[in-house]
């Protein structure tokens, strides 16, 4: 037995490390992978490759489809939400789908198109032939919607989309859009991309997927993905970009080896750490319980 | 990883002081600071985001939603009659007084009667596909393979567990009732197990993305 000289042992101070020390260790941990980049093997999960999926045969089938993206998360949920809107967009964009984008936050709107920006200029870096997004032309940003106010827009959503709608954030109205021509009602959407880190999905299932069938992809965060599996079980959802992870695998589908595995590494590691502080933590416990029991016990 | 002389170069030593990139940054270590001790930096900018965020909030409700849906209309294009939403709106605060509490009560009845209608529908388009999904083939055959069967039988007994531990119109005296409600309720905490594991990932996943910030957006560290 290791006995201190203060008559702790050093499963005693096990218990007690400083959280500090913990929080120090933990910003190591994630530094440490992001500056000097290395991958662990990756599986994609299964829902992911539906969602991926969902989205190429969507673009094989309509060269010129048309998707709405419907997103509420905020700087709150940057962490997850924004590597999932980049790994969604970079795949229409790559496929040069029309798309629309909605919000339900108020902060989400201006994230979203430097977003867009963003993917835009990295595919026009990378890709060869590809033809920068313009706005109005290839895409359109809706503007803000309020939450509370989703069931409503959302029904009208379906019988009538320019008549919901009205303008653009611009204020410009969507039917002089040319990314908007042909789009009346959602029956002429080709595909909803659901990004959020709310019930969001609950309410565009209730109003758009259960009318028409449109293929509906989920992208929650991590917290809310077990909620979604029930959906997708049931063939409600037609595939599901999980948290950080789904991004990860999401770039991973795509061939595009980028930030989102780097920060996936960082990620393990975190997990790592945290599995062996739970061990060490219960290790000492249990062990501490039994050094005291026994000098209890003893002569 | 750049070169160290890369990050202290002049171009990006003069990209790291553009006040908007050295505010973010300054934010963010300093909302982190509080994990190492409570101090005044950190409610500073704690008080700033909300205040920022407060006023955010404000003025898009107002440029994206009041001003094209309401006040324009209403204002410039001949559409007097929207004035009404303004009355109807401030009857809210009447919760504030006694007198004028039944204001709100008659906006929040109006608002729970909407809210309830649009739940009995979501029970049949959210619910109900789920109800007919859980019946699942358990034997083998043509199109079900052994693996398939195997999965469907653990969610069938999975889902009966669960579901017995949540049936509370009869006392569970019986020990296959008893047995499968412990069970559900075993099966359950190993859900609930999971979806704390997956709010760690969330939780972790926002720190990773702010040092990522620091080192990839603000420093250049990395490419």
């Amino acid at each position: 037995m290791t006995r201190m000289t203060d008559s702790k042992t050093i499963w005693d101070k096990l218990q007690e490390i400083d959280p500090r020390y913990i929080y120090a260790a933990l910003i190591v941990v994630v530094v440490l992978p992001l500056l000097f980049p290395f991958s662990l093997p990756n599986i994609p999960s299964e829902p992911a490759v539906l969602a991926y999926r969902t989205m190429e045969t969507v673009a094989a089938q309509h060269p010129n489809g048309f998707v709405l993206i419907a997103s509420d998360w905020a700087a709150s949920t940057r962490g997850e939400s924004h590597w999932q809107d980049v790994a969604a967009l970079r795949q229409i964009m790559t496929h040069h789908l029309r798309f629309a984008e909605v919000s339900f936050d108020t902060q989400n709107r201006s994230l979203e198109q430097a977003d867009i920006a963003a993917v835009n200029d990295e595919l026009a870096h990378s890709k060869p032939g590809y033809t920068p997004y313009v706005y109005g032309r290839d895409y359109c940003l809706w503007g803000y919607r309020p939450s509370t106010a989703v069931p409503q827009f959302l029904k009208g959503l379906v019988d009538d989309v320019p008549g919901t709608v009205h303008a653009d954030y611009r204020g410009d109205p969507i039917s002089k859009l040319p990314c908007m021509a042909g789009i009346a009602t959602i029956k002429q959407v080709n595909a909803v991309l659901v990004i959020t880190p709310s019930n969001l999905l609950d309410t565009f299932l209730q109003f758009v997927a259960s009318k028409n069938g449109t293929p509906t992809v989920y992208f929650p965060t991590s917290v809310m993905a077990p909620e979604g599996y029930p959906y997708l079980d049931s063939g409600q959802i037609s595939g599901m970009v999980a948290g950080i992870k789904g991004a990860g695998d999401y770039e991973q589908l795509e061939g595009a080896q980028g930030s989102v595995t780097r920060i996936s590494t960082a990620l393990s590691l975190v997990y790592a750490l945290i599995l062996t502080l739970i061990l060490v933590g219960n290790l000492s416990y249990y062990v501490g319980r039994a050094i005291k029991m026994r000098e209890g016990s003893g002569p | 990883m750049n070169s160290l002389q890369s990050v202290f170069s002049e171009a990006n030593l003069l990209h790291m002081v553009v006040p908007a990139h050295l505010f973010a940054a300054v934010g963010i270590v300093a909302i982190f600071s509080l994990v190492f001790k409570e101090n005044k930096l950190f409610r500073l900018f704690e008080h700033i985001f909300l205040g920022l965020a407060a006023g955010y909030t404000l003025q898009t409700n107002w440029t994206d939603v009041l001003r094209p849906q309401w006040w324009d209309p209403m204002w410039s294009q001949g559409q007097w009659w929207w004035v009404i939403i303004a009355p109807i709106s401030l009857m809210f605060y009447g919760i504030y007084t006694r007198n004028f509490a039944w204001q709100a009560r008659l906006l929040f009845g109006f608002l729970f009667g909407m809210v309830t209608g649009t739940v009995f529908q979501a029970f049949s388009s959210q619910y109900l596909p789920q109800v007919s999904a859980s019946f699942k083939p358990i034997l083998p055959s043509a199109t079900v393979t052994w693996p398939q069967a195997i999965d469907n039988v653990i969610f069938l007994v999975i889902m009966l567990c669960v579901a017995t531990y949540f049936f509370f119109a009869f006392e569970q005296r019986s020990r296959l009732a008893k047995g499968a409600s412990t069970a559900g309720r075993r099966l359950l905490m190993i859900a609930f197990g999971a979806i704390f594991g997956s709010t760690i990932m969330t939780r972790e996943a926002l720190l990773i993305d702010r040092i990522y910030y620091l080192l990839h957006d603000w420093m250049r560290l990395v490419k």
